[in-house]
């Protein structure tokens, strides 16, 4: 190992996006998730509100993150979400993977998780849940972080 | 530029930022390279409307059609060392240009305004042939300073209703600018900032704002006298007039950024600087200081990196422990420990 890449498993950071998508102006929900990851070590990229899913896949790919946490309670999760998976496999990005938060019924989880959202957190999960989800998830793909 | 390219880019980022493998390799190819981008730093205390200011001029450079690239760095947690990366949220007015390409950095616990990285990575964007990088520091405090020996140019944005003359006298942050900007200017105050600034500025340099030619009458100011360090750093950044051909006094410009006031005369006397400084030849001397404080940077990682504590990390280095025991305890001092630990060094 040489010295620059000395310590490097260390310093791969987690990378998540949190995204504000559509006509959604509510964003309290997105940032206490954003100091709750924060808090645990990741690096939380805020796209700010009401973006396209356009938008959101290139920040997604310009900041290289391994997530995008969408937080949505317009009630149009049953569009944007699977059009924001879809973009991004046409991106050739299918290894950014989708979370999803805010107002949505349970009985639309499983057709959001066959569409390509890889968990949806309602309200009332903790900040911890959150954090050991995606600290669980990233380390098989990430074999360098720890 | 297309998905497939910008994920390349981004890639290549991660590599460098996580000096992950490859980095090596990266590198020297970056740094071989006849010219980089121009890199224009901008700096100011949280809340001057950096990150609007960056994406107007981003916007302004993009819509001429030129590749451009923005590296925005925002501060780490000394605790947890994550980091909520906001400067993104103001990329309205560029985002709809291809030609453009945004990173958000963590500083990941690097003291000065910048991330250990952050030069490198501006090697590794002129290697994508990006025209032009613009650096947002984190939101800077009256010592991070690092951005002037980074950036070609380096802009300090103020807003109005800061503080008194005294503040625009006191070292750090008002030294560096090659180039001032009172943004918010619709604000009560700004003529008094304005003010305040050009007189500071008054008291180190003579001739008009911009590009001043040597005057025809002698230098009035003997040259009999010791000149201060202080005084020569500035000459030597932006010339001595009354003997240089051609010298530079920072200009200070007022704007509002929300609404592009100002922002085309701003691009314009950024580009009228590095022009300047090219032409003379200052900017290859400011790229030698940017070489040197680098090799200093990785020396000096190098040097601690057997000593060094993980980011994040709780544990102490076991060699350093010890140290840290004693020390804690009354019984040596931390000089004594470094003397020691220094001389432990593998060579």
């Amino acid at each position: 190992m040489t010295p620059a890449t000395a310590g490097a498993a260390q310093r791969r950071k987690i990378r998540v996006l949190i995204a504000k998508v559509g006509l959604d102006g509510h964003d309290v929900g997105a940032r206490v998730v954003a100091r709750g990851l924060l808090d645990a070590g990741m690096e939380v990229i805020y796209t700010g509100l009401r973006r396209t899913t356009e938008d959101v896949v290139r920040a997604a790919i310009e900041e290289d993150v391994d997530w995008i946490g969408v937080s949505i309670l317009s009630g149009a999760h049953q569009v944007l979400l699977p059009k924001l998976r879809r973009l991004l496999d046409e991106a050739e990005a299918g290894d950014i993977r989708i979370i999803a938060g805010g107002i949505i019924p349970q009985e639309d989880i499983p057709a959001l998780c066959e569409n390509g959202v890889s968990q949806v957190f309602l309200s009332g999960t903790s900040i911890a849940e959150i954090v050991d989800y995606l600290m669980r998830e990233s380390a098989p793909q990430s074999k360098d972080m720890t | 530029m297309e998905p497939a390219e910008l994920r390349r880019i981004a890639r290549t980022i991660s590599t460098v930022e996580n000096q992950a493998d490859g980095t090596d390799e990266v590198l020297a190819q970056a740094y071989r390279l006849p010219r980089w981008a121009d890199v224009i730093g901008v700096t100011g205390p949280p809340g001057a409307g950096k990150s609007t200011l960056v994406d107007a001029l981003t916007a302004h450079w993009a819509a001429n059609g030129e590749r451009i690239a923005v590296l925005a760095i925002d501060p780490s947690s000394p605790y947890s060392g994550g980091a909520v990366l906001g400067d993104r949220i103001r990329r309205t007015r560029s985002v709809g240009y291809a030609n453009t390409y945004f990173r958000s950095l963590s500083s990941r616990g690097h003291v000065g305004g910048l991330s250990e990285t952050a030069t490198d990575l501006v090697a590794v964007l002129s290697l994508f042939e990006f025209r032009r990088v613009i650096i947002e520091t984190v939101g800077a405090g009256q010592s991070d300073v690092e951005i002037h020996d980074t950036a070609d140019c380096t802009l300090v944005l103020t807003v109005p209703g800061l503080g008194d003359g005294v503040q625009a006298s006191k070292a750090g942050l008002m030294e560096i600018g090659d180039v001032f900007a009172i943004n918010k200017a619709d604000l009560p105050g700004a003529d008094d900032a304005m003010r305040t600034i050009e007189n500071a500025l008054g008291a180190a340099y003579m001739g008009n704002p911009g590009i001043s030619p040597r005057p025809n009458i002698p230098n009035p100011v003997s040259s009999s006298y010791a000149v201060s360090p202080g005084l020569a750093a500035l000459r030597r950044r932006h010339g001595n007039f009354g003997e240089d051909d051609e010298t530079w006094v920072p200009p200070v410009l007022k704007l509002v950024s929300t609404d592009n006031d100002g922002v085309p005369e701003l691009a314009q006397t950024i580009d009228t600087f590095i022009e300047w400084s090219d032409r003379t030849g200052r900017r290859r001397q400011r790229s030698r200081e940017r070489a040197y404080a680098q090799v200093m940077r990785a020396l000096s990682a190098l040097l601690l990196a057997p000593y060094a504590r993980a980011p994040g990390a709780v544990q102490i280095p076991s060699a350093v422990d010890s140290w840290v025991e004693r020390i804690a305890g009354g019984e040596a001092s931390p000089l004594e420990a470094a003397r020691a630990l220094m001389n432990k060094l593998p060579r």
